[in-house]
């Protein structure tokens, strides 16, 4: 009797103490902080993580890292890149919630979204 | 979604290269093939098809190259020329040279039709079509089409 209480003692501390595992999001910084900053790789005509959730005043960073040029440019014209050659970088500050679908111009079968919460 | 959206359709970034650029494709390498089909049979028709063809493309060519260049500096904001890109431009600059170097010694050359070619013609149209085929799949690369593998 008293060592299976004492089981089930230490089996209710053991599970408490282990963390729930969570969904992997962008952490958030204190406020008063640099944004803090996400990114996503172009590459073999993807983007990778093609859906990224992230809170509000998160920076998100596209590098084209693909041999051919790529653009980020969102469906509602809320923010658009230049074309982006190998090796270069656009960066976008998502203040307000909401999702942001996007693709690349060049290649409009390309796309991504952004969802700020 | 639009699917005939005027401005979409005239005003596109890739300045109809993504169009104009099939009829050379077209017509060289149909060119080269009427040309073997005239020397197998010996029929004077099929050397004028193939004549007329490989006109129609020495004259097609530089329009689809400088639709080429337009789109590259319009919808690529000239990027920089390296990979594909490069290899595209320097690969549709042989086949526009090769095109029209074909078409001027077939004019200059004149003749009856259907007499035979030199055997350097044939050499050289077959290097024409193995350019174009190279710059097409390079253009597939560039626009998405054909996903080059890693």
């Amino acid at each position: 009797m008293i060592l299976r209480r004492s089981l089930a003692i230490v089996t209710v501390l053991f599970l408490t103490s282990v963390p729930a595992r969570e969904p992997a999001r962008a952490s958030a910084n204190a406020p008063g902080d640099q944004p803090a900053k996400v990114a996503v790789t172009i590459d073999n005509f993807n983007y990778g993580p093609s859906t990224v959730t992230i809170p509000a005043g998160t920076t998100v960073v596209w590098t084209n890292q693909d041999d051919v040029p790529h653009t980020v440019t969102s469906d509602d014209k809320v923010f658009a890149s230049p074309v982006l050659d190998t090796g270069e970088k656009f960066e976008y500050t998502f203040k307000k919630p909401g999702t942001f679908p996007y693709y690349c111009t060049v290649h409009p079968k390309m796309t991504g979204k952004v969802v700020v919460k | 979604m639009r699917y005939f959206d005027p401005k979409t359709i005239f005003l596109a970034g890739h300045a109809q290269h993504i169009v104009l650029v099939h009829f050379p494709i077209a017509l060289l390498i149909s060119s080269v093939f009427f040309d073997l089909l005239a020397r197998w049979t010996g029929r004077v028709e099929p050397a004028i098809a193939g004549a007329y063809n490989l006109y129609a493309a020495a004259v097609s060519a530089p329009f689809a190259a400088i639709t080429g260049l337009l789109a590259w500096r319009w919808q690529l904001e000239g990027a920089r020329l390296r990979g594909p890109l490069l290899l595209h431009l320097s690969a549709a600059a042989v086949v526009v040279v090769l095109c029209g170097s074909l078409a001027w010694f077939r004019w200059w050359r004149g003749g009856t039709p259907g007499s035979p070619l030199p055997p350097a013609f044939y050499v050289a149209g077959f290097a024409a079509v193995v350019a174009v085929v190279a710059t097409a799949h390079l253009g597939g690369i560039l626009s998405g089409v054909v996903i080059p593998s890693h």
